[in-house]
């Protein structure tokens, strides 16, 4: 229990100095709202023009579709924000051979690699999911209750687990990739595709999202949890994927580290 | 004249030396681009369903266009505007313009000769779509042949667009507001998210007036046989007017950019 206070004194001391240090540079903000701004249009333009021609898409109604870009948006903010700047550095560190130096630091080393950074302006992206959520809940009339939104904050919460034990495992294959400025357009394909419920794809694909890179179930059971479509077994899946993702990032990560030879001479 | 096609041919011939290297990252690379027509594919597909065709597009047409799409995509990867930051702010632009040859031809050339790699690596994943999504394609060799004339005229219309971005570096290191709203726009008015047939009226004649659709919506439909013989044609002379127009934009550009630079030797 110290131990685990200690660790988490040590992640919000970086990101307290990240934030002090990101804030010292204003025109990023307004670099990011323009960025969440281009991002919000052209998600709503491509859902608008989808409901221009139906009313449904295999069931899914346009304030629905909405929230799952809400949630898009949002995890998305939360993986730029805290996620991807850690696991940027620890490639670099991977390619540089200074990742010696976080491995001997005296607190669990996945959590200190997958918390040293916080990319303080991406946190525009959170609050404009927030607003998009809040957007599809207004166009829902009536259909959230209290037990949907504590559902959804769950649901939630394991998409933001799974996303990064999926992009924790991703990056520690730089252990013996090295290289993975290719593989990149795979796993950020990947979570776009996810902008659409996946509901709506041929079933290999929704397994393939479900089971083998989950990333489209971390999104679309939250929004389903908020829109009152989701059953027990898809917040089942979501909770056990969830669990399997966290444990399998932590020993792919030992594995890494065992097979890590160091840089150092 | 003789000469730049001689270094043309010469960096295209490096640069597709230099990617057969790499072609198993290409092949990775092109599997992550397939993700993105691929969701577009369903989601039309999925629409015809339940409304039949829109503005001349059902199952299979949206299908075809966006198979098809992929390729295109290809050949229209140009130098991202986020490699002129680099490029400048490292002042290692200055070793490239000490070589008598302009950089930007060299990376005009050399960017196509890596395409050769990359669309030989496209073949496979092509093949893999067409098995799982069976478009109905059966183009003639007009088509065929105005589709490639089309599409490297695309690339360099793209690339010219880039290129003139990437000069932005020159005055501001932060161009990426601007460089992010214009990918926006292309994305909308291209033809990459939907056919602008799908489009209300006035975003077709905004986009048939700007460049980007005739980098990607243009090559797609003249394969898939969406547009007349006599449109093709026109669409070909549009294309030779925005390079034209691009290469004298790019030209007076160029020269004020370059007022604008101080290296520091060492």
């Amino acid at each position: 229990m110290k131990g685990l206070t200690h660790s988490l004194a040590v992640v919000v001391a970086h990101w307290r100095v990240g934030a002090q240090y990101e804030v010292q540079y204003r025109l990023n903000f307004v670099l990011q709202v323009v960025e969440s701004a281009v991002r919000l249009v052209t998600g709503v333009v491509a859902i608008r023009i989808v409901y221009s021609f139906t009313t449904s898409l295999r069931g899914w109604e346009e304030p629905e579709l909405l929230a799952v870009l809400g949630v898009h948006i949002l995890l998305g903010g939360v993986l730029a924000t805290f996620v991807m700047p850690n696991m940027h550095r620890f490639r670099y560190e991977v390619h540089q051979g200074e990742l010696d130096y976080a491995l001997v630091r005296p607190v669990d080393t996945q959590l200190f690699v997958s918390a040293r950074q916080i990319s303080f302006w991406n946190l525009v992206d959170v609050v404009t999911g927030a607003v998009v959520i809040g957007w599809a809940v207004a166009g829902l009339a009536g259909r959230v209750g209290f037990v949907d939104a504590v559902v959804f904050a769950v649901a939630l919460a394991c998409g933001g687990v799974i996303l990064y034990s999926v992009w924790m495992m991703f990056t520690t294959t730089v252990f013996w990739l090295v290289d993975l400025r290719d593989a990149d357009q795979i796993i950020n394909g990947l979570y776009d595709a996810g902008r659409w419920p996946i509901r709506i794809y041929p079933f290999w694909l929704q397994g393939a999202l479900t089971a083998v890179v989950p990333l489209g179930v971390a999104i679309t059971v939250p929004a389903e949890a908020l829109t009152g479509r989701v059953t027990p077994g898809s917040m089942a899946v979501l909770v056990v994927v969830a669990a399997v993702t966290v444990a399998a990032a932590r020993a792919f990560w030992n594995l890494g580290v065992r097979n890590y030879s160091g840089a150092s001479a | 004249m003789r000469n730049l096609l001689g270094v043309y041919a010469v960096e295209a011939r490096l640069a597709m030396q230099r990617q057969a290297q790499y072609r198993g990252a290409a092949f990775i690379s092109i599997l992550g681009f397939l993700i993105e027509p691929v969701v577009y594919l369903i989601v039309w597909r999925l629409v015809t369903t339940e409304t039949g065709a829109i503005g001349g597009y059902g199952a299979e047409q949206f299908t075809a266009y966006y198979i098809v799409w992929t390729l295109v995509r290809v050949f229209n990867l140009a130098l991202a505007p986020g490699a002129w930051d680099w490029w400048v702010q490292s002042g290692r632009i200055a070793n490239d313009l000490l070589h008598p040859v302009d950089p930007f031809h060299r990376n005009l050339a050399s960017m196509a000769g890596a395409k050769v790699v990359w669309i030989a690596v496209w073949v496979p994943t092509a093949a893999f779509l067409v098995l799982v999504f069976r478009p109905e394609l059966s183009p003639n060799l007009f088509q065929v042949v105005t589709f490639f004339v089309a599409a490297w005229a695309g690339y360099v219309i793209r690339f010219i667009i880039l290129w003139a971005l990437g000069l932005v570096s020159f005055w501001t290191t932060r161009a990426q507001a601007l460089v992010e709203v214009v990918i926006a726009l292309e994305l909308l008015l291209s033809g990459r998210l939907v056919p602008m047939a799908v489009m209300p009226p006035w975003v077709q004649t905004v986009s048939s007036r700007l460049p980007f659709k005739w980098t990607f919506q243009f090559p797609i439909e003249v394969l898939i046989g969406q547009v007349s013989a006599a449109e093709v044609w026109r669409g070909l002379g549009v294309q030779v007017a925005w390079i034209a127009a691009g290469a004298l934009a790019i030209l007076a550009l160029w020269r004020r950019a370059l007022r604008r630079f101080t290296a520091v030797g060492t």
